[in-house]
């Protein structure tokens, strides 16, 4: 397997080279061409008769995202709250605009006869 | 005045004209800005020509081909979806063993791995670790736990028959199918739920507009609320009809939210997942229409669902400016109530929206952890419980008059004010008993019965209790069956005696205008006192004397003139 695994990773290298270099960190990009790595690993770890993931294959794909990947930030599609500083006065402002809304309404509605 | 001219008058009176045009405006609107359903496609990446491996393996090629049709079957989508996710996951998993620190704790661990579905980080010797079920596959649901254990030598559980490293996903399509029939009766109990508000309401809004004499502000503002009502139900029905057939309700699970959020009203939303698969599910580029059309919608739900609550709450204004503080002489100016009711909402809505696009930013804004939802969730909860101290307030002045004064007509007000009385716990006791669903299965299924059906009924009880319940809309409606079988009978040449159909119906009129003060029962403002009520009751008149003439009675006309 750890003959055959390195092939995997040459046919990757061959394919990642039709991805412009600044585009390496998107896996939109290239998922295809990450999919086939993946695949190939897979046959080739059962090929010798392994299990798939297993310690070797595991380091070798470790290996492959250090060679291509290792200068990626991963964004994370982590969504996060604004800080509380924010956040209080953005829920504090309408609950108050509410409470002073009733009250104009309730208000005005009390001295129709001055408007008229 | 003969009877004849009376007839011919009544003629010109009688002609109905059914006025449509606010409801029309409003709906054509409402339509013109939903922009058309997102098509579901394949992610254009697949399109990309396939690739070819220098050793000559025929099995790299099969994947392929599958990526290089778009197809709009749903089976394959959903498999390329998944698979996406999946090599996204693995993707970052591998970025995450390079990146996260070494074990530092003592002992023997397990390393951190991928195990072909999920990421296990380093765990220590045995520990049992969880996860939630990825969302790879349509009947894996992500409530349900992943576990996988580490031994005390610091290797991964092997499963004992293939002896290989093994993670226990069982639990995660354990239950799959029972969950998704009841998810399933649940939705088409969302559906008829809305589908039966929505004829209540508009039959509720026909009556209110068709019969003149129950004309007053009281109904008005019954009118706004209902056509806000009928434009909710309205959006929440298309989300339901649309997601269905993509197959996404089986990805998401609706009893999720229960668990995992305590806005209950979001549930609405949260029954119908999301449409465009494609925008940012995977990091993919979304295509704008279909992001932007979903949040639209999202928005207009926001709107709708915020305008709900803040017409009930100008109709508990209303009732304690006419009741508390006691300006019956005057006709108050609606211009205000609808400055609250429709216009208000748009703020909090509009900052909700700005502050999601620029904090939360995520898939058609449907995720209910963000606190930016209480941008919304807080005024209307606000308007809820102001809405019941007022009518805290006006049964307790009701109550005061009635054991002060022991006068009828207080006793009265009080049977007006019931209606509002029974629906604003009914709207509220959602908030209230939401947090507390019991984990006990069988009570638990009870639970989301029941408060699906309080929350997806809430139309059809309001137009119940509103109108269909209502002593004045009932007797008007009584009338208007009279006179159609009289005209029938007519029609048809029949003559009947028409001597009880009279007496039927004079007597419920008698009643509702002998009350004392002149004031109708479902407190309705009518001012100035002297000719609108002189000029609906001398349409009733109108309408009466026909029939009197032939009844000949003498008492029927002079106790509604004198009324």
């Amino acid at each position: 397997m750890l003959e055959r695994l390195p092939r995997c990773g040459q046919a990757f290298a061959d394919m990642m080279r039709r991805v412009d270099v600044w585009k390496w960190c998107n896996l939109s990009e290239f998922i295809v061409y990450y999919e086939s790595f993946t695949n190939c690993t897979e046959v080739e770890t059962h090929a010798v008769g392994c299990h798939w993931p297993n310690p070797l294959a595991q380091s070798f794909i470790a290996g492959i995202h250090r060679q291509f990947f290792s200068n990626c930030t991963v964004d994370r599609p982590h969504w996060e709250d604004p800080p509380d500083e924010v956040l209080i006065p953005l829920i504090a402002v309408p609950v108050v605009l509410t409470v002073a809304m009733a009250g104009l309404v309730v208000w005005r509605s009390k001295r129709t006869e001055q408007l008229l | 005045m003969s009877p004849r001219r009376i007839r011919v008058k009544r003629g010109h009176l009688r002609k109905p004209r059914p006025r449509f045009q606010l409801m029309n405006r409003f709906t054509l609107v409402f339509l013109l800005l939903i922009s058309p359903t997102p098509v579901l496609q394949a992610p254009t990446n697949y399109s990309e020509p396939t690739p070819n491996y220098s050793e000559p393996t025929p099995n790299y090629s099969e994947p392929t081909p599958n990526y290089s049709e778009p197809t709009p079957n749903h089976d394959s989508f959903l498999y390329l979806v998944g698979r996406k996710k999946l090599l996204d996951a693995q993707y970052k998993c591998y970025d995450r063993i390079q990146e996260l620190p070494p074990y530092e704790g003592e002992g023997a661990y397990c390393n951190r791995t991928w195990d072909g579905w999920l990421c296990w980080d380093d765990t220590p010797a045995g520990v049992t670790a969880y996860q939630h079920c990825p969302d790879y596959f349509p009947d894996f649901d992500t409530t349900e736990k992943v576990s996988k254990y580490c031994d005390e030598n610091g290797e991964w559980f092997k499963h004992p028959d293939s002896n290989r490293t093994w993670s226990n996903y069982t639990l995660c399509n354990a239950f799959t199918s029972e969950k998704l029939n009841n998810a399933y009766v649940l939705y088409y109990l969302a559906l008829v739920g809305h589908s039966l508000s929505i004829a209540a309401l508009v039959a509720s809004m026909g009556i209110f507009l068709f019969f003149k004499n129950l004309r007053c502000q009281r109904v008005t503002l019954h009118k706004n609320m209902f056509l806000t009502y009928i434009l909710n139900s309205i959006i929440i029905i298309i989300h339901l009809v649309e997601v269905v057939p993509n197959g996404d309700l089986v990805r998401r699970d609706p009893m999720h939210i229960f668990h995992h959020n305590t806005h209950m009203w979001t549930m609405q939303w949260e029954l119908s997942p999301p449409l465009p698969l494609s925008a940012k599910e995977g990091k993919m580029d979304p295509n704008d229409s279909e992001v932007i059309s979903c949040k639209v919608l999202h928005f207009f739900h926001q709107y709708m669902m915020a305008c709900n609550y803040f017409w009930m709450l100008c109709e508990g204004i209303y009732l304690h400016t006419l009741i508390v503080v006691a300006v019956f002489a005057e006709e108050q100016r609606l211009r205000w109530y609808y400055l609250l009711g429709w216009g208000f909402p748009v703020v909090p809505t509009t900052i909700h929206a700005i502050t999601r696009a620029l904090y939360y930013n995520d898939n058609c804004w449907l995720s209910v952890e963000t606190h930016l939802l209480y941008i919304i969730h807080g005024p209307v909860m606000v308007a809820l419980v102001v809405n019941f101290f007022f009518l805290l307030n006006i049964v307790r002045v009701l109550v005061t008059k009635m054991r002060q004064t022991h006068e009828a007509e207080t006793y009265l007000y009080l049977k007006a004010v019931k209606a509002t009385m029974v629906l604003v716990p009914l709207l509220g006791i959602q908030f209230v008993v939401f947090p507390w669903r019991p984990s006990n299965k069988i009570l638990g299924r009870i639970y989301d019965y029941v408060m699906h059906f309080l929350i997806h009924f809430q139309g059809f009880f309001v137009a119940t209790i509103y109108c269909f319940c209502n002593h004045e809309v009932q007797v008007a409606l009584k009338r208007q069956w009279v006179q159609l079988k009289i005209r029938w009978n007519q029609r048809w040449g029949r003559r009947r005696r028409r001597r009880p159909a009279n007496r039927v119906v004079a007597a419920p009129r008698a009643t509702a205008f002998a009350e004392p003060g002149g004031l109708p029962i479902y407190i309705c403002h009518q001012e100035p006192r002297n000719a609108p009520i002189n000029n609906n009751q001398g349409e009733e008149v109108v309408e009466m004397i026909p029939m009197n003439v032939l009844q000949q009675d003498p008492s029927a006309p002079q106790q509604d003139s004198s009324a």
